[in-house]
């Protein structure tokens, strides 16, 4: 179980993965369509990191919903 | 971020979302057959393998297919041919004018190894039957129109949802889920002597925390697929607009064409199919005819075959680069490079679509697909559960929700 933030988070501390994840979608959209073969592994890789964050979440970020800070 | 700000944004996300999840919701059932089409249809349809050939078979000339085609429906002359990218095989299209309709055109398909009919092809089925429920409802251009303001609402929905994330998130990591520990025990249903003996003061704590896990997971999937979703609804958005576009276009190529070759009429015989062909081919190495205009008709000059060039990538596939070759000698006169708006329109289709990456892109594209109806249903969940927790509350307490979220420092 992870412990409650105590501090409120800066925007950046916020955006910093959704940012990242939107980038490596971005990535695998235009790799795609540029070329066969190796671009389209890119785009499969850009597409594939944004679902493995949900699956991520899923297992290490569950926590008790009274303990959660809001 | 001031509070009264954050409740304009709250606000905008909460009604631009209602207003559009419903067709947004249809948008997305049936796109998800869509990313498949192609695999569907060949499931669906009878065998359409072309005869076995020996390897290496010389292919007939163009001319000779559509003689073919001429001849099925005599006192027809030719206005199409286009060409099929996995298979030996020419579709010409033949009706009485250049300017025939719709009705009064017929479309052929010729095997290209034995300038023979093949079996033709058909616009009827379930998957265009979707195919027009996803794109106009049934109900035309006003039809596409109206997506498309759907999907500008969705996209206005989008940029809302990401503004009011933001304060949710202040004291929660990324990607927190909090769901019911283990000391929550569900409050027994159905029991209404025990609900009746103890009158709970606002939602019961396993309501609340289950509603904060719809909450946690609708930021989750929206947040982290905000790209593709931005992507996806924009991409849309100018497919509804692609007929006037379409219209544009030609309307634009054709006064530019008539200013340029404006005196010339529609020759009386035509020169080689064939060789027209073949000519455009050598004037732009790497490039592959999708199909020929032929003199008068819509996509061309009344002197000249317009022979359509695409490229070899996915991205280039979708930019159509028109050959003009003079209809009377033969000769290639000029080409065309499409427009930025055209440019736009062809590119966001393969980007709306998700058909351009092989099978691995559409089964990722499915399930991002299938990812954006959680959001939705998770939305409307929301929304529904708060109109609850808001009556409720009128008699209690201030909503457990708005206070959260002055509370929050933004």
């Amino acid at each position: 179980m992870k412990q409650r933030r105590v501090t409120a988070k800066t925007n950046w501390q916020i955006f910093a993965i959704p940012l990242f994840l939107a980038l490596l979608t971005l990535v695998g959209l235009i790799a795609g369509l540029l070329g066969d073969g190796l671009s389209d592994i890119l785009s499969w890789a850009g597409l594939f990191f944004p679902l493995a964050a949900i699956v991520w979440a899923f297992k290490y970020r569950r926590i008790a919903g009274d303990k959660g800070g809001d | 971020m001031s509070n009264r700000s954050l409740k304009v944004w709250i606000w905008l996300h909460k009604w631009t979302s209602l207003v559009c999840t419903v067709f947004m919701l249809m948008l997305c059932l049936t796109g998800l057959p869509l990313i498949f089409h192609d695999e569907i249809e060949s499931l669906l349809e009878e065998d359409q393998a072309l005869p076995e050939m020996p390897d290496g078979t010389p292919l007939k000339s163009l001319d000779e297919a559509l003689q073919t085609a001429l001849d099925a429906y005599p006192g027809e002359r030719g206005l199409f041919m286009s060409f099929d990218i996995d298979r030996p095989v020419v579709n010409v299209t033949t009706g009485p004018v250049a300017r025939s309709t719709l009705e009064q055109m017929h479309i052929t398909s010729i095997d290209l190894r034995t300038a023979e009919i093949v079996g033709a092809i058909t616009d009827d089925g379930i998957m265009h039957f979707i195919l027009d429920l996803h794109t106009d409802m049934f109900l035309g251009p006003w039809g596409e129109y109206f997506l498309g303001l759907m999907g500008f609402l969705m996209i206005l929905a989008i940029v809302s949802g990401v503004v009011v994330y933001t304060p949710f998130m202040r004291r929660l990591d990324f990607g927190t889920l909090r769901v019911r520990g283990r000391r929550d025990v569900p409050t027994p249903a159905g029991d209404a002597q025990s609900a009746s003996a103890t009158v709970p003061a606002g939602p019961a704590p396993a309501k609340r925390v289950a509603r904060k896990t719809w909450l946690d997971l609708h930021n989750l999937l929206g947040i982290v697929t905000v790209m593709w979703l931005t992507v996806v609804t924009v991409t849309g958005v100018i497919q509804t607009i692609s007929t006037p576009l379409v219209d544009l276009w030609r309307w634009q190529q054709l006064s530019e064409l008539t200013q340029i070759y404006g005196g010339k009429a529609t020759p009386e015989t035509f020169s080689s199919l064939h060789d027209a062909v073949a000519t455009a081919k050598s004037a732009s190495p790497g490039m592959r005819p999708q199909f020929v205009a032929f003199p008068g008709v819509r996509f061309s000059s009344d002197h000249h075959y317009a022979v359509w060039l695409r490229g070899a990538t996915p991205a280039t596939s979708q930019l159509l680069t028109p050959a003009l070759i003079d209809a009377e000698t033969g000769e290639f006169t000029a080409m065309r490079t499409m427009p930025w708006y055209m440019t736009a329109l062809r590119l966001s289709s393969p980007l709306h679509f998700g058909d351009y990456g092989g099978m691995p892109m559409k089964v990722l594209w499915a399930i991002l697909d299938i990812l954006a109806i959680v959001i939705l249903i998770s939305g409307l969940y929301l929304w529904l559960g708060k109109m609850k927790t808001v009556r409720a509350d009128t008699q209690t307490a201030p909503a457990p929700q708005s206070a959260r979220l002055s509370g929050s420092r933004s």
